[in-house]
């Protein structure tokens, strides 16, 4: 992605973002609320596309084609997933929610949706807790439990990349660590771009991390670098806790 | 929390004692009239008969102002059974064990002094059809045939059940036709009449067994004018009007008509009331608002 | 991919267009009343038809000659007013008080209770109120009145105040649950007793909410008929006190619609407008006390009402909101006692489930079905196009757009609009159209273009309270917006459009007004087919009442009324409930944001009117 500028109506949100993502690693976004990071996120995808007065300029290139250029948002979400804040999953059965995405891509037969939503829930690690409680609602399950069970509905798409926008913030340390750990599994599968407040978590589970400020990408290196040597004054202070 | 209570008991008292107050100050109390709403057959009924001394009808001297106008029989009665100064009008035939009928005129209400005449406060009920349509013989068979009904000696037995003063003379027997009639027979008019057309309807699909079975009659009254009204607009031949007061002169070029029964205007009074009898003069001074109190109508 | 987007803009065009459909409804109400007045006006001079003093038709009068009556709608037009200023001095005192009390004095099962009485009190049909006007209280006030009859201002503001109090009651209610407990928290840190926390900061955190809900009830008073017909005493004059007959607009239409020559019902029409212009008036007003919002709350007028911050006139304020609860508590168990007694042992087989025969017995077995097919048909109407066009609102439009302020004020205006106008525009389109009788069609489609707003409002209430991550998570996935509002959002939205439902139902059920001019008021046969004539319950119960001939009958038909009145009240409960335990987790997710302590659907849809 190059020279990408995002505005709000009049407000600038993204300046000038330069950022390669590789492919099957785990990508972390930090910065202090505000920064852009998760406004970034949605431009992968075209979430942005809903918000009235959005205007993007600069190019998006997924596999070396520019995503802006194509008007078929819908196959693009089909192959870019995304985990949000807070889980949602939607007012339907387990299954249903699994099947949701294979649904909307005309997916009717019901040994092939099986198949689909038992491999989802393998990869996401639940399918042993919730095999026995397919049909019930999903809005019973336990805060991490529906955060997982989202991620499984985004991988039953069999996205290229999945977008996660701070998952794990609404949930306790244990559903916590359990997201982690799902998530390093999944970069064998997938690119994952995590955005995150927590920096311990991103230090833990990302391969890359950029720090953004202000709506721009002020450092962007391997994790290990950045946590450890930054070269950026701002980066320093920030990762240091002296400001954000 | 006392000071609370203080102010609330406070209010009451002074409610209670308003209350108190105004009830003692008012003495005799006003006349209530009520009347029923321009437009009605029975207040144009009761507005032409009342008259003056000098002859000057209700009508032409207008309803006092004040009075109060209810659309609808039932609500007469309700607000004179339940205000001891009131007086109403209506139907004789609606009149129930809630209020006192008053004699008029010295006379009392019933079928024989309205058919000799004697009592004075009486009105036909009528029946119309469109004019041109009559008498150009275009009404459809099943009004002819229900028409026929009604003008029948078994009709004016009904009308005599349910308390009315029947109209006997020119009645024939009906019977039911031969072939089987269909169609529609639209009803619009008086809703005084209603109850009456309701036994007739009733009684006129019996004696006419199988052979009516097919005539629909659909029925909606919502007032005499609206009656003339519609029947003035009938085209095809099938609507009947239910009148409660005599034609208008001005009508008669439109509509033609029969009278089918004569019903009495019962004037109304609460049951505590004392009064037992009513001129005809004084109706007048009352629903003109210069007799304002009872005891004004025992002294003279 | 092509074709999801022709399906996708098909969709799109097809909301906009059942929104659109609402602008058209309101503007035709507008040219069809004023269509049939112009002429009337013309003959009779706008300013004497306004300003004048006498109203004394004369039903053969005609257009284009002299006229021999007068045409003068003045003392109706102060009659209305000052009547609905006097209602709302009843109702409102007694709405804001008792939502007071229910919002902050009282818990569980007591305030359930009242909550009930609430509810019933507002699904009571006008007519019933009226009934109970003339028989239970006018002859109490007669005792104090000059002339021994109470019709007037005092009796009709106290049946009117009584008919808006549930309307002030929730929607106040309403409102004041919604501030922020920390405001009260708040208060009382500060060391304020409860009374002074309630009365000096949340009552005025609450004012923009509480306003609107007393406009919303001078609109109610301001349409209503069929309770005003009878205890108003209708004379048209000036109002002259508290005991002086006075007559209203619309008692002035239902009382003359059926008698009325050609200029008379140009004029009744005009009457009609008159209301109308009303009706426009209050939205106005509405909008811009609700737009204020945001620049209010400052008031640095208040300090005359400084003596208001002493501890013991709030606690008084408390012992007036518990006693206001009562009154209504109080006002509504005489309503029904009286009806069970009068009505209950008249209840027999014949009247219930008898066939219909002229002369023969009389049965409302008609009526019920009338009722049913009436109900059928227009929640089959305005139910789709009710949810399209607030899926419109609420999924599509952008709220700058003109066109969409336009529908909102058209549906404000649907809403607000007088229901005895609603049966003057069906009488001269509906009937028309279906070949100009009465019938159960046409009174179907005029309460349906009624039922519009509610099922918009309602609907598009709900829609909004679907979380928007639920959306954005489905369009994630690659849904499209058609999709993902059959799939996701309405599903959500389910409890709230069956409730609207509900509501619409009652409504049905509890007019009179619409139906009289459009579907006929006489008790008929059974109805054959939607082009026959009917009655529903609610215009046989004033038919029957009508000649004093099935004074009986009458009652038991009010029972039969207000059972179904109580059964779908609790039938909304139980929908509520159900739905409720489906969507457990997502439900208290959303209560918990609302800041709602119990997420009872009606109080959602009464939510809804606020806006």
């Amino acid at each position: 992605m190059s020279g990408a500028d995002l505005y709000y109506g009049e407000f600038h949100a993204l300046r000038n973002i330069d950022i390669y993502i590789p492919a099957e690693r785990v990508t972390a976004f930090i910065g202090p609320s505000g920064c852009g990071k998760t406004t970034l996120l949605k431009c992968f995808n075209r979430m942005n596309d809903l918000v009235p007065d959005c205007k993007i300029t600069g190019e998006f290139l997924i596999g070396g084609e520019d995503i802006y250029k194509s008007k078929d948002t819908a196959s693009l979400r089909k192959n870019v997933g995304m985990v949000f804040q807070k889980p949602n999953p939607f007012p339907m059965s387990v299954y249903d929610n699994v099947a949701y995405g294979p649904r909307t891509f005309g997916i009717r037969k019901r040994a092939q949706l099986d198949e689909i939503v038992e491999s989802s829930l393998k990869q996401a690690a639940m399918w042993d807790e919730l095999k026995d409680r397919l049909g019930k609602s999903a809005l019973g399950l336990s805060g991490g439990q529906q955060q997982r069970l989202c991620i499984a509905r985004a991988l039953a798409t069999s996205p290229g990349i999945i977008l996660m926008d701070e998952p794990t913030s609404a949930l306790d340390p244990i559903s916590t660590a359990k997201i982690e750990e799902l998530i390093v599994k999944l970069k064998e599968l997938t690119t994952v771009v995590i955005v995150t407040h927590n920096m311990q978590q991103a230090a833990r589970i990302s391969d890359n991390t950029g720090f953004f400020l202000l709506g721009e990408l002020v450092e962007y290196a391997s994790t290990r670098q950045i946590f450890s040597e930054p070269q950026k004054q701002e980066t320093k202070r920030y990762i240091s806790g002296r400001f954000g | 929390m006392k000071t609370s209570r203080k102010v609330i008991l406070a209010i009451i008292v002074l409610v209670v004692a308003l209350t108190a107050i105004l009830a003692a100050c008012g003495g005799e109390k006003d006349i209530a009239v009520i009347a029923r709403t321009s437009g009605s057959g029975t207040r144009d009924a009761f507005e032409s008969i009342v008259k003056s001394e000098d002859g000057t009808s209700l009508k032409d001297a207008g309803l006092m102002k004040g009075a109060i106008e209810q659309d609808k029989t039932s609500t007469v009665i309700s607000l004179v059974a339940s205000t001891k100064t009131g007086i109403g009008y209506v139907s004789l035939g609606s009149v129930d064990e809630s209020v006192k009928v008053l004699d008029v005129e010295g006379v009392k209400a019933t079928a024989e002094n309205v058919l000799n005449g004697s009592y004075k406060m009486q009105r036909p009920f009528v029946i119309m059809t469109n004019k041109a349509i009559s008498e150009a013989d275009g009404l459809t068979a099943a009004t002819k045939d229900f028409i026929a009904f009604l003008k029948s000696s078994q009709a004016q037995e009904i009308v005599g059940e349910e308390g009315y003063v029947r109209q006997d003379e020119g009645a024939t027997e009906y019977s039911a036709p031969t072939a089987a009639l269909t169609g529609t027979i639209n009803i619009s008019g008086s809703t005084s009449v209603d109850p009456l057309m309701d036994k007739l309807i009733g009684e006129y699909k019996e004696i006419g067994g199988a052979a009516v079975a097919n005539v629909e009659i659909s029925k909606n009254c919502q007032g005499t004018s609206h009656g003339i009204s519609a029947v003035k607009a009938d085209e095809v031949g099938n609507v009947i009007g239910l009148g409660s007061s005599a034609v208008k002169a001005a009508d008669e070029a439109q509509i033609s008509h029969f009278e089918i029964a004569l019903d009495a205007i019962a004037v109304i009074v609460n049951p505590e009331n004392e009064l037992e009898n009513i001129g005809i003069a004084q109706l007048f001074g009352i629903y003109t608002g210069s007799i304002t109190k009872f005891s004004a109508l025992s002294a003279a | 991919m092509e074709k999801s987007k022709i399906k996708e803009g098909c969709g799109k065009v097809f909301f906009a267009a059942a929104a659109a459909l609402c602008i058209a409804a309101a503007a035709a109400i507008f040219v069809f009343i004023l269509m049939k007045s112009v002429p009337a006006l013309r003959q009779t001079g706008l300013g004497d038809f306004l300003f004048g003093t006498t109203w004394a038709p004369d039903p053969n009068d005609v257009y284009g000659q002299t006229l021999s009556g007068s045409y003068g709608v003045l003392p109706m037009l102060t009659g209305t007013l000052v009547a609905t200023v006097c209602a709302l001095a009843v109702g409102g005192t007694l709405g804001f008080f008792t939502a007071v009390f229910l919002a902050y004095y009282c818990r569980g099962r007591i305030r359930a209770v009242f909550t009930a009485v609430i509810n019933l009190l507002a699904g009571v049909p006008s007519v019933i109120f009226g009934f109970f006007g003339i028989k239970v209280i006018m002859p109490l006030f007669n005792e104090i009145s000059p002339n021994g009859n109470s019709s007037g201002l005092l009796l009709t503001s106290l049946i009117l105040g009584m008919m808006i109090f549930p309307t002030v009651a929730s929607l106040s209610k309403t409102a004041l649950c919604s501030v922020p407990a920390a405001y009260y928290e708040g208060a009382l840190a500060l060391g304020s007793t409860r009374d002074q926390a309630v009365f000096r900061t949340v009552v005025p955190a609450a004012r923009s909410g509480i306003t609107a809900a007393m406009i919303l009830g001078v609109g109610r008073a301001l349409g209503e008929t069929m309770a005003v017909v009878m205890v108003a005493g209708n004379s048209p004059q000036f109002i002259g006190g508290l005991f002086s007959s006075f007559r209203t607009l619309t008692a002035n239409i239902v009382l003359e619609m059926g008698y009325a020559g050609e200029v008379q019902m140009g004029a009744l029409f005009a009457t009609g407008g008159v209301l109308l212009v009303f009706v426009a008036l209050t939205v106005i007003l509405l909008s811009l006390v609700t737009s204020d919002k945001k620049t209010k709350g400052r008031g640095g007028k208040k300090r005359g009402f400084t003596f208001l911050f002493d501890r013991r006139i709030c606690a008084a304020g408390k012992v007036f909101g518990i006693f206001c609860a009562l009154f209504a508590l109080l006002f509504l168990s005489a309503l029904v006692i009286y009806l069970a007694i009068k009505g209950l042992p008249h209840m027999s087989a014949q009247l219930l489930f008898g066939a219909y025969e002229y002369g023969g017995g009389i049965s409302i077995l008609p009526s019920v079905a009338a009722t049913l097919m009436t109900v059928g048909i227009s929640l089959v109407i305005a139910l789709p196009l009710g949810i399209c066009a607030a899926i419109f609102l609420s999924e599509y439009a952008k709220s700058k757009n003109p066109l969409v302020r336009i529908i909102r004020a058209a549906v404000d205006i649907l809403s607000g609009v007088p229901s005895i106008v609603y049966g003057l525009f069906g009488a001269v389109t509906f009937v028309t159209l279906l070949g100009g009788s009465y019938s159960i069609a046409a009174g179907s489609l005029t309460i349906a273009v009624m039922l519009l707003p509610t099922v918009i409002r309602a609907t598009e209430e709900s829609l909004r309270a679907v979380p928007l991550s639920l959306r954005e998570g489905a369009l994630a996935l690659g849904a499209g917006r058609l999709r993902t509002i059959f799939t996701v959002v309405l599903p959500s939205a389910l409890p709230g459009i069956i409730a609207a439902a509900i509501l619409s139902v009652g409504r049905v059920m509890s007019e009179s007004a619409p139906f009289m001019f459009t579907m006929g008021s006489s008790l008929q046969p059974m109805p054959e087919g939607a082009m026959s004539g009917g009655t529903t319950l609610a215009v046989a119960l004033y038919y029957l009442s009508g000649e004093n001939l099935y004074t009986d009958e009458a009652y038991a038909c009010a029972c039969v009324l207000m059972l179904i009145v109580l059964a779908l009240n609790v039938a909304a409960e139980v929908a509520g409930r159900a739905l409720q335990k489906k969507f457990q987790g997502e439900k208290n997710a959303r209560k918990r944001y609302k800041g709602e302590r119990r997420g009872s659907l009606l109080r959602r849809i009464s939510r809804s009117q606020e806006h």
